[in-house]
């Protein structure tokens, strides 16, 4: 069996009387790419915070490479890169002397590994923070977050403020972190880049985790979508293999959704003469819509 | 020893601005002192007949105002007023600051314990406080002494002074830190800083005013640190110095205990 590289045992986490987080508990094993999905205001920076030791649990623990997150913070911060959602530095330093302040704290050389990225991620070192750009912020953050070469990554909504070419960049930087064996918690609202780049997932609602999934299960488990174009008659029972539901038949156009095999599906569709054919997988969206949407 | 590097090189405008000013504040004491030292007994005549809450404020009575050093001493109460104002914004500022920046979450998550982040804080404040007291030892020597004859250098009477001075700087900034440390929002502590300054100075002013609250003297760091004790015009109990160092190592020793227990406002 896997280690586990985070383990929160039902951490809760009050501000005063408001709620932070309620009883979340889940592990991710080392090697992982965890994603942490729900709307703003759910617990998921909460959560982060906690593992981190910015602010302290109400009640329950929580564990990152074996050692109790509240007392061996300094340590186990040794082997961590944390970019926040939201990024603020030193106004009046320069990008370069940040980066080179914030690599002092750790006991390797990470020179290399710095210009490596400040050149991946096209970043002019010699700007003061002050005058950089949302985007440019959020580069130095990635640069400094993971300059360091840390097994485990946390991420709170790191995209946001980076262009598309430079999202590209960095979830193949984060792929390839994770393929050198670091592990990854990755926190967003924005579900299509978790279901690119997670392996696995928790729904938090209201606090609560609600659901833990392996991507591959959500993608298995779920209909597909179809939808055809066709001149050929066709009855509603006519597609009634395995688990077909919703099947709505008008004017020569098919829609239904289905699961099971999926060969079974195109031999019944093989003797069809079919115009169009569309099958899609169902996003996480509305996978994380059908959890969200259930009790209201 | 990175933080502490960090901070002396964030603080650099403001130990050359503070620095300056310091100065400036003891060549004005002293060019009074050049307007008055003519007129002689006739200005210590009109000090004797001002009411006695003025003669306080300029520390009348103690002090042989026509000597350079003794006019410096009784300008002197101001001198650790600006220091207490430099010592309390430092030490309300220099851990809080991160929390105003919002760079918690940037140093917070670092491999550095809370305590040792307190320390290095405390070091490079300290460092700063020495500097500052450097500066000032230097100036009043250079200052006072170039009113005075080339043979008497109050080397000795500088000294005490100065060492009344950086008490006054340590208290305050370990009150400062303390109160930043302890307050929920630091964006007030400080405010509560300085108000904790402004009363303390206030406290001294009534202790020598009314003798029926003489012993309002024991909650000021200005009465235990007067210029007159400094000199030895006056003794200087022992019990002041002690308050002294206990107005140091308490706020510093609880600093270390709260920060490690605080919830950082994010």
């Amino acid at each position: 069996m896997a280690k586990n590289t985070v383990e929160l045992n039902n951490l809760t986490k009050y501000y005063g009387k408001a709620r932070g987080i309620i009883d979340v508990s889940f592990n991710i094993e080392e090697g992982e790419i965890f994603g942490f999905i729900g709307p703003n205001g759910a617990g998921k920076s909460t959560t982060i915070r906690t593992i981190l030791n910015l602010i302290h649990p109400t009640s329950g623990e929580s564990r990152i490479f074996g050692l109790d997150t509240t007392k061996n913070q300094a340590v186990i911060a040794q082997n961590i890169g944390y970019i926040p959602s939201e990024i603020f530095y030193y106004d009046n330093m320069r990008v370069k002397d940040l980066l080179k302040y914030s690599a002092s704290f750790y006991k390797k050389d990470s020179s290399k590994r710095m210009n490596e990225l400040i050149e991946i991620m096209e970043l002019d070192t010699h700007k003061r923070i002050r005058d950089l750009s949302l985007g440019n912020k959020k580069k130095v953050g990635i640069v400094q977050g993971l300059q360091h070469s840390p097994q485990l990554i946390i991420l709170d909504e790191p995209t946001s403020g980076l262009d598309p070419l430079m999202q590209q960049r960095f979830f193949d930087l984060i792929r390839e972190e994770n393929k050198n064996g670091a592990t990854i918690l990755f926190s967003s609202h924005i579900l299509n880049e978790v279901q690119k780049l997670c392996t696995r997932i928790g729904i938090v609602k209201e606090g609560r985790l609600i659901k833990l999934e392996e991507m591959s299960n959500i993608k298995e488990n779920t209909y597909k979508k179809v939808k055809l174009l066709t001149d050929s008659q066709v009855e509603a029972g006519y597609f009634n293999i395995h688990d077909t539901k919703n099947i709505i038949v008008e004017n020569g156009s098919v829609d239904f959704l289905y699961k099971g095999n999926i060969n079974a599906l195109i031999s019944k569709l093989a003797p069809l003469d079919i115009k169009e054919l569309w099958i899609s997988d169902p996003d996480l969206e509305e996978v994380f819509m059908h959890y969200y949407s259930r009790e209201n | 020893m990175n933080i502490i590097l960090h901070e002396l090189r964030i603080h650099l405008k403001s130990i050359i601005i503070w620095s300056i000013s310091i100065a400036l504040l003891i060549m004005m004491s002293m060019v009074k002192y050049d307007a008055i030292s003519g007129t002689g007994a006739d200005f210590i005549k009109l000090i004797e007949s001002m009411p006695k809450a003025l003669q306080v404020m300029i520390g009348g009575g103690y002090f042989d105002l026509l000597l350079p050093i003794g006019f410096f001493g009784a300008s002197f109460l101001y001198i650790m007023f600006l220091g207490a104002i430099h010592g309390s914004m430092l030490g309300a500022s220099i851990l809080a600051k991160e929390e105003r920046d919002k760079t918690t979450e940037f140093l917070l998550v670092k491999p550095v314990t809370r305590s040792k982040l307190v320390a290095m804080k405390l070091i490079a404040a300290l460092l700063i406080i020495a500097m500052m007291t450097i500066v000032v030892f230097f100036s009043a020597q250079f200052i006072v002494g170039s009113y005075s004859d080339p043979s008497t250098l109050y080397f000795k009477e500088i000294s005490q002074l100065v060492a009344g001075y950086l008490m006054i700087e340590l208290i305050f900034m370990a009150s400062g830190l303390f109160i930043s440390i302890v307050i929920k929002r630091v964006r007030f502590a400080a405010s509560l800083a300085s108000l904790i300054l402004f009363l303390t100075l206030f406290l001294n002013i009534f202790a020598e005013l009314f003798e029926k609250v003489d012993f309002l003297k024991y909650f000021s760091p200005f009465s235990w640190f007067d210029p007159k004790l400094l000199l030895g015009i006056l003794d200087l109990p022992s019990i002041f110095i002690f308050l002294g160092i206990i107005a140091i190592i308490i706020p510093v020793a609880l600093s270390f205990y709260f920060y490690n227990r605080r919830e950082m406002e994010i």
